[in-house]
């Protein structure tokens, strides 16, 4: 009885842990990448909760830097270190992020290949 | 109709980076003049590609940095034309807000599409509030003509 009721407990916890609010997004990522150089990918997203933050993983590929531009210029964030080890945690990238932003991602690779590719997901309208 | 023929070639011109060898302003006013743009709102194209132009070697964001100036241009012609009672404009910026502009964002933005879903139909019944929001967030730095 009491093992069933850790078990339970310790299932709700790992649901609590990992949920997800209502309100955010979430999309898979893949890309292709060059040693030293940013690529940028042409899939613009759109921020739909005002203050909300950019959250970014990666799921296989080489050691990268990714960032977020606004896709309509002029503002970009500082490069983020996802390490070699897949899968890495969720990551920030971004935040407190105005309403309407729309914004576009760019990665790097660390790689020992000059051309690479990566895949992982992007968490947006997240606190 | 037309606004379905002008994305297709729009959509076209964004596929052919082989065929791009000018680089990124030509990249830029190539699809901007594919583009259907209000008559009274567009962006200074050359101060556009310098604020969005990429680093050396880099590929830019010339496709989605134009959806998002149109997007701009769009709201901002509706908005200024209800304010001054231009009836003909309004109608005509709404058409685009609510058949054009809702193409732009891809399947995995659905947070955008709904976005601009919501805005349209809040521009039809005569709320500025998400189109004011959009052209504060993304253009509030952007030059116009």
């Amino acid at each position: 009885m009491k093992k069933t009721f850790l078990v339970a407990v310790g299932i709700i916890g790992a649901l609590v842990a990992t949920a997800v609010p209502a309100s955010a997004s979430e999309s898979g990522l893949s890309g292709n990448l060059r040693k030293g150089e940013w690529v940028n990918y042409g899939t613009q997203r759109t921020v739909t909760v005002g203050g909300s933050n950019i959250y970014v993983r990666k799921t296989d590929g080489p050691e990268i830097d990714v960032k977020w531009r606004r896709c309509s210029g002029g503002a970009e964030g500082s490069a983020v270190r996802l390490q070699n080890a897949d899968p890495t945690p969720y990551v920030r990238i971004g935040s407190g992020f105005r309403a309407s932003t729309v914004f576009c991602l760019s990665a790097k690779s660390y790689g020992s290949n000059s051309t690479d590719t990566w895949n992982g997901n992007v968490r947006w309208n997240v606190s | 109709m037309r606004f379905v023929l002008l994305l297709v070639l729009f959509a076209a011109g964004c596929g052919a980076s082989a065929a791009e060898p000018a680089g990124y302003p030509d990249e830029v006013r190539s699809l901007y003049s594919a583009m259907k743009w209000p008559s009274d709102v567009r962006p200074d194209l050359e101060a556009l590609i310098k604020a969005t132009a990429p680093a050396q070697g880099e590929q830019g964001f010339a496709r989605q940095a134009l959806a998002v100036a149109n997007t701009c241009a769009w709201y901002r012609s509706w908005d200024a034309a209800v304010t001054r009672g231009d009836k003909a404009q309004a109608a005509t910026a709404l058409d685009a807000i609510e058949h054009l502009v809702t193409r732009y964002p891809p399947e995995a933005d659905t947070a955008g599409r709904q976005f601009v879903r919501d805005a349209a139909a809040k521009a039809s019944s005569g709320d500025p509030a998400l189109v004011r929001d959009y052209v504060d967030a993304n253009c509030f730095d952007t030059r116009w003509a």
